[in-house]
């Protein structure tokens, strides 16, 4: 399952809803999820928290790739060392390749014909 | 050396919806001074919004409609801000370490939280809190 944050902010004010929501619909329905933050330009420790919550949540038997991280999350996840736990990709394009999920809408022709 | 100094005080009532909107105030605020860089702008946001968020959780156990002010200063080389609320002091006085010992192998003991005064540590070149007059007065500051 492909997830895009549509909200710039992962923080305090919207942490907390955002594990719900994944809770509810996205951990059991899937054995891959891949957690596209490129509309992010902004996360506290509270987001980063919540995504530790999911990573935990799937378990070591399920798959997190999160992609397209902006410099401001990149600088986050490497203070907190956490760049070092989750499995981190450029572009949702290489984060689908990494977990052979299909795209969620129609292939770069590039793409289709390298798979 | 003539420094120049611009100051501004901005409060709020406490709530978490609050905190985000007050460090993006103090933030703009910040990169409103000729040649700030958009990164230590993005870090100015970060540690204001963790510090106030803790200013809410903890000195006013979430409690909403308590004040809090920021009074920021931008000087030649630095920016600096003080966040002052009338909460609870902070645990024996000082203000936490921020330092997370983890594992990261340990996968079922990975910390879903407490990395606020972390990235605070990390992001600021100064840290300082004390009590005054029934105040906490937390000082922030970033050389540039």
């Amino acid at each position: 399952m492909v997830v895009t944050v549509t909200s710039s902010r992962l923080d305090r004010d919207c942490g907390a809803d955002f594990l719900n929501r994944l809770q509810e619909h996205v951990a059991p329905n899937t054995d891959t999820c891949v957690l596209d933050l490129g509309n992010v330009i902004f996360i506290d420790s509270r987001g980063i928290g919540a995504l530790v919550s999911l990573l935990k949540l799937l378990g070591r038997q399920r798959r997190l790739e999160i992609c397209n991280l902006r410099p401001p999350v990149q600088r986050v996840m490497r203070m907190t060392r956490l760049d070092q736990v989750f499995s981190i990709r450029p572009s949702l394009e290489t984060a689908l390749i990494a977990t052979d999920v299909s795209l969620p809408f129609p292939a770069v022709p590039e793409f289709r014909s390298a798979r | 050396m003539n420094m120049h100094t611009t100051e501004s005080r901005f409060s709020i009532l406490s709530s978490f919806q609050n905190v985000s909107d007050l460090a993006e105030r103090v933030s703009t605020y910040c990169g409103t001074k000729p040649g700030s860089d958009p990164e230590t702008v993005d870090s100015m946001r970060l540690c204001v919004a963790e510090a106030l968020n803790n200013i809410v959780e903890h000195a006013y156990d979430g409690a909403e409609g308590k004040p809090i002010y920021a009074d920021v200063n931008l000087s030649d080389d630095s920016y600096e801000i003080l966040l002052i609320d009338e909460g609870k002091p902070m645990p024996d006085g000082v203000a936490p370490s921020g330092e997370a010992e983890f594992d990261l192998d340990d996968f079922e003991n990975l910390p879903e939280g407490g990395f606020g005064w972390m990235l605070i540590r990390s992001l600021m070149d100064v840290v300082e809190y004390e009590r005054h007059d029934g105040c906490n007065v937390l000082r922030l500051q970033k050389q540039l």
